[in-house]
């Protein structure tokens, strides 16, 4: 079966970089707005900060794209404010972001095909 | 405690400036964006440190300005303004449309010295040629031939009226030549616009806000003077061009009314004769609204190819020549022989250029909100 236009994932590439760390820091676990803006910030190295218009801009548009979906459950409602909004990936989603990173990674490959990157690369420093 | 109380000023005034955002954006995430301002305010005023509330709030303005236009850009894509293909409209058209930016310049250079009274006329040979060009291949007149035989109507009696009561340009109009040229000359003009409208009104089927304003403009025209009068023959006839092309019309009356409007700000010549007394500079320097209202962004819009490259041409064009008279007006003012001359009139015209390009703009998202919507012409055609 054909793959609508609007989900096929080789479509919406290549993603923006705040789209892809959005979805990167979604892909473990639920989190709402102000812990997407934190994992992000964390996973770049504080490079990437977004605001609120960039982080719901973006949150908008990719829940319009299906790649993202509001969640009906709250991890722990009890220990939460429950005026915040949680976000999950769609399984378009992930198959968008794993797509895009394999993309990646053959961008830093070809980088160090011409030693322009040392091999293997040193292991990130997750926060 | 003063933490709380920082925090929901800071926070009331980013709610305030949520407004910015389109009211859909605001009702579906406005609640969210102001939740995540606290927290992110709650963390930097935690640490302790007020260059990081600072930093904050410079960040959080940023991010704010960016994409509220990020969001009314994409708000309009989804009303269906989105940009579409156009057919360039042909040369003999656009020429046509020029003659108003045309007869300003050749005004304009009329005052220079060593330059006939005749050239004054050069538009009324250009359009001659247009109409006969038209009529060979036409065989009748098209409807996209009125605004000349408007400006026919409206200027040559005025162009002939100047060389008779005021040859050189310069001298002041005998009283005589003040009634004719500032009252009598618009006054039949008036009338002849609204007698082709009337005529014509089967024909151009025009929004109740287009009657309501030509209306205003008709009638204001002759108390305003003549340059406000070029208004009538924008809009009243260069808007007929519609008749020839999709969602022109709208196009073109926000070009008649930028140029009101543009009359006023981009013409600095009088700033400029503070600083010498070149009279041939400031002529010169009056050409710049004819050159960047009437001559430049109607080419553009006409020959544009998509409508994103119609609404580029019709603003892009008066912002260059703003700051162009803006830069001459300033440095007219840091130049003289007194020095700097910083007068309530200089304050005032910088001023009011702010606002009125701010109208202008305004008036150009009508127009571009106009472009959704199907033509009111097109079934004409």
């Amino acid at each position: 079966m054909a793959i609508p236009e609007s989900q096929n994932p080789e479509a919406l590439l290549p993603l923006t970089t705040t789209v892809f760390h959005i979805l990167l820091a979604l892909a473990d676990e639920e989190r709402h707005g102000y812990s997407i803006m934190k994992t992000v910030a964390a996973q770049t190295d504080g490079h990437i900060e977004m605001g609120p218009g960039t982080l719901y801009g973006s949150i908008k548009r990719m829940v319009a794209a299906n790649l993202i979906v509001e969640s009906d459950e709250r991890p722990d409602p009890e220990m939460d404010d429950s005026r915040r909004r949680y976000y999950r990936l769609t399984d378009l989603g992930t198959r968008v972001l794993a797509l895009e990173a394999a993309r990646l990674a053959k961008a830093v490959q070809l980088a160090q095909q011409r030693d322009l990157l040392p091999t293997p690369l040193p292991a990130p420093e997750v926060a | 405690m003063a933490q709380p109380t920082k925090e929901q000023t800071a926070v009331k005034i980013y709610t305030m400036l949520l407004w910015l955002y389109p009211r859909a954006h605001r009702q579906d995430y406005g609640p969210l964006m102001a939740q995540l301002f606290r927290d992110q305010y709650r963390e930097a005023y935690a640490q302790r440190h007020s260059r990081r509330v600072l930093v904050l709030w410079l960040r959080t303005l940023w991010d704010l300005g960016s994409t509220a236009v990020q969001e009314h850009l994409h708000l309009a894509a989804q009303l269906g303004l989105a940009n579409q293909r156009l057919t360039p409209l042909p040369w003999r058209h656009v020429l046509l449309a020029l003659l108003p930016g045309l007869w300003i310049v050749l005004i304009r250079a009329r005052l220079l010295p060593g330059l006939p009274a005749w050239l004054e006329l050069g538009w009324v040979y250009l359009a001659s040629g247009l109409l006969l060009w038209s009529w060979r291949r036409g065989r009748r007149l098209a409807r996209w031939v009125y605004p000349i035989a408007s400006l026919a109507i409206y200027g040559l009696p005025l162009t002939v009226a100047g060389i008779i009561f005021q040859q050189d340009g310069r001298t002041p109009l005998s009283s005589v030549g003040r009634v004719v040229m500032n009252w009598l000359i618009p006054l039949a003009f008036a009338i002849a616009c609204l007698v082709v409208l009337w005529t014509q009104r089967r024909h151009i089927r025009l929004s109740i806000f287009t009657w309501l304003a030509l209306g205003i403009f008709i009638v204001s025209g002759p108390v305003m003077g003549f340059y406000t009068f070029l208004l009538v023959i924008l809009p009243a006839t260069l808007g007929l061009l519609a008749a020839s092309r999709d969602r022109l019309y709208a196009a073109q009356f926000v070009l008649g009314i930028a140029w009101w409007f543009a009359d006023g700000i981009l013409d600095p010549s009088y700033t400029i004769l503070i600083w010498t007394d070149a009279y041939a500079i400031a002529h010169l320097i009056e050409i710049l609204p004819a050159l960047f209202v009437l001559i430049l962004p109607v080419i553009w819009v006409l020959r544009a190819r998509t409508t994103h490259q119609q609404l580029a041409g019709m603003t892009v064009f008066p912002f260059i020549g703003m700051i162009l008279a803006e830069t001459v007006r300033f440095v007219a003012m840091y130049n003289t022989e007194r020095g700097a001359v910083f007068t309530m009139q200089n304050l005032h015209s910088g001023l009011s250029s702010v606002v009125q390009l701010t109208a202008v703009l305004a008036l150009v998202g009508i127009t571009y909100a106009q472009f959704a919507a199907p033509s009111p012409l097109a079934a004409e055609r």
